[in-house]
């Protein structure tokens, strides 16, 4: 062999060994793709999150955290440095290495970044770390259960409505998630209830005037709980907390200063639950939707939802009174345009025992079909005088609503020829500042052709009005029976 | 020393120096808050569209990403507007979004244009989709705003189809 030939093959050698030595530890590498987890208060159920474990630690892509943490991402393809920028901070993250930097300060993480099929990959720290001291939120990894915990500090204590009964008052603390209470008492006329973890809805944090046997409420946040400090009226002396699931709440049952320790709260509670037996329902509000300039959603045809549920209360408006012997009041007769806040105004007028809304759907396509009943959202803060389109409903009233909805549902199911959409929640201005017991029913989508066909029929019209009457009279049995609200 | 060996030294010389200069150079970019103002980055948002089933469900976008809020806000909307897999646009296509403003403390104003409210089908189904995409977008995506106040054309409405309150800013904890 020529000694040029020699010293090529040693060159090609040696470039082998490099490459050999380059490469060998990558496939000596133990890398894993294993299925993890996020899960935050404002997510129901945990969302997948791909991460991944090397050698032992954990790892997730850069970009997924960069998106939990609503990060802007900008690349430096000459430094291979990707730079976070969340909020007003900045973290540098540069490939390859274990260092990275939240503005001035430096941190080291367990392993370094590192490229892995195409994406950046960061050690689990650099979450838990790293980004826990400049986002909001609370981050922590289970490594067993591979589940990175978000707590995002959002308000969990939502609203406060009370219940006036003869006997107490019932202050009902919704919570976003299941949470205790401790009542304190630093003066006579003072019931403080602590909720540790508890966060409170802005709106709701300082004073607001109560009902009842409580004159205010002070709501503050202290670091760790959150307090709502209610004012007792003259009456008031003896107060119970008690706690509620499904949907979580709080209730503080105050009760007249009896000067003496035998108070009935249980049986308060109870009877605050249960509606004190019989009710009657004498007087119903039937509110046709739309009117006038606004004709809400036009079918193929031409006919407008205006002039169905004009239609549909006409005729239940007639039944009722003839079959029923109920006070039935309609919020418009005519074609005319009324607010929704007017529409309220008129019903709460009468105080009437029953609103029922009624309405024609519509969708941004064609698909979607059926009738729906829907209830108004829960935990009004009935407390905010700065909202006074979320009424004044109390607990009562919302188990009578629910109850309500569930009778209308099932007649119209039973009657009409369309699907059922269930019971929905509804977040409209009419039946959010209607204080009786109120549904908004739709009846049907005109965007839908085969629906469509059905609400411009009169027959179909009539066998909704059909239904709805026969609701109302279940609904007044339920609760002549006492067995109203569940 | 031969002449070639001299050009070779201070080749080899002169090549040192452009890669010690090369590294300063590196080096003297600004570390910290090393972003320049004109470099735009890019940010993941999470859009919440109506599904064929009414119920809204996410998907993400990639969206140029800068130093305003407002200006972050807007991109994100215009995705929205441009609409989701399921081909269903909770914005009426025709709508313009014509500004956003910042209160600084929370409230986030979107002031579209009359298509919004003119080429909307009606509805409280799809207005109530309409409003939640368009809160829950905004809620998910920019922590620090809890409020949303729509306008049409600069002007104040009551409602949008007949049904949602739109007097006042939405709450964005009453959208989740």
């Amino acid at each position: 062999m020529k000694p040029g030939a020699r010293a090529g093959l040693r060159r090609a050698l040696l470039l082998g060994v490099l490459f050999a030595a380059a490469v060998a530890p990558s496939f000596a590498e133990d890398v894993r793709e294993l299925t993890a987890r996020v899960r935050s208060p404002e997510e129901p159920r945990p969302r997948p999150l791909a991460s991944y474990r090397i050698d032992g630690v954990d790892y997730l892509r850069l970009n997924d955290v960069a998106q939990l943490f609503r990060s802007t991402k900008y690349w430096r393809a000459e430094l291979e440095k990707m730079v976070l920028k969340a909020g007003e901070r900045r973290v540098r993250v540069t490939v390859g290495s274990p260092f990275v930097f939240v503005d001035d300060d430096g941190y080291q993480l367990v392993a370094p970044a590192r490229w892995l099929d195409g994406d950046i990959v960061v050690p689990v720290d650099f979450a838990t770390e790293v980004m826990d001291g400049v986002v909001p939120e609370s981050v922590s990894w289970d490594r067993d259960r591979r589940v990175l915990h978000l707590d995002t500090g959002e308000p969990n204590v939502l609203a406060v409505a009370y219940d006036v009964r003869s006997n107490g008052t019932v202050a009902e603390i919704s919570l976003a998630v299941p949470l205790g209470g401790e009542l304190e008492f630093p003066r006579p006329d003072r019931v403080e209830l602590r909720i540790p973890g508890g966060v409170l809805q802005h709106r709701l944090i300082g004073e607001h005037s109560a009902v009842g046997l409580l004159e205010s409420v002070t709501a503050a946040q202290q670091p760790g709980y959150a307090s709502l400090t209610f004012r007792l009226g003259p009456a008031g002396g003896a107060a119970e907390l008690l706690t509620r699931g499904s949907p979580p709440r709080l209730l503080v049952a105050v009760s007249e200063a009896l000067g003496s320790d035998d108070i009935p709260l249980p049986d308060f509670e109870r009877r605050a639950a249960d509606g004190e037996g019989p009710r009657d329902v004498r007087v119903v509000v039937l509110d046709p939707g739309h009117g006038g300039s606004d004709p809400g959603v036009t079918s193929a045809s031409g006919l407008a939802e205006k002039e169905i549920t004009l239609g549909i209360a006409r005729k239940a408006k007639e039944q009722l009174e003839r079959l029923e012997g109920m006070e039935v009041h309609l919020t418009r007769t005519g074609d005319r345009f009324l607010s929704a806040e007017k529409r309220a105004e008129l019903a709460n007028s009468v105080h009437p025992d029953v609103v029922v809304s009624i309405h024609c759907n519509g969708w941004f396509d064609s698909n979607l079909r059926g009738f729906s009943v829907g209830v108004p959202r829960a935990g009004e803060p009935s407390v905010d005088p700065e909202l006074p389109r979320w009424g004044t409903r109390t607990p009562r009233s919302r188990r009578d609503t629910e109850t309500l909805a569930e009778i209308l549902l099932q007649r119209m199911g039973e009657v009409l020829p369309i699907p059922s959409r269930g019971v929905r929640t509804a977040p409209f201005a009419m039946i959010e500042a209607t204080r009786s017991p109120v549904v908004h029913i739709e009846c049907g989508f005109l965007t839908n052709r085969s629906d469509a066909s059905y609400l411009v029929d009169p027959d179909f019209q009539t066998t909704v009005a059909n239904a709805i009457v026969d609701g109302i009279g279940e609904y007044r049995r339920v609760l002549a029976g006492g067995e109203g609200g569940r | 020393m031969t002449p070639r060996r001299i050009a070779g030294v201070i080749g080899a010389g002169l090549l040192l120096l452009g890669a010690l200069v090369w590294v300063l150079r590196q080096e003297e970019q600004p570390v910290v808050g090393g972003v320049p103002d004109d470099v735009r980055g890019t940010r993941t948002v999470e859009l919440f569209l109506p599904g064929p089933d009414g119920d809204l469900v996410r998907e993400t976008r990639e969206i140029v990403g800068g130093d305003f809020l407002e200006a972050d806000v807007r991109r994100a909307v215009e995705e929205l507007i441009a609409g989701g897999e399921a081909g269903i646009r909770p914005v009426p296509p025709s709508t313009r979004l014509k500004n956003v403003f910042h209160d600084g403390e929370g409230g986030i104003t979107l002031n579209f244009s009359e298509h919004l409210r003119s080429d909307h089908p009606g509805g409280s189904e799809a207005e109530n989709a309409t409003l939640r995409s368009l809160v829950t977008t905004v809620g998910v995506n920019f922590p620090g705003v809890d409020r949303v106040l729509v306008l049409i054309d600069g002007e104040m409405v009551s409602t949008l189809a007949g049904h949602a309150d739109l007097s006042k800013p939405l709450n964005v904890q009453d959208y989740r």
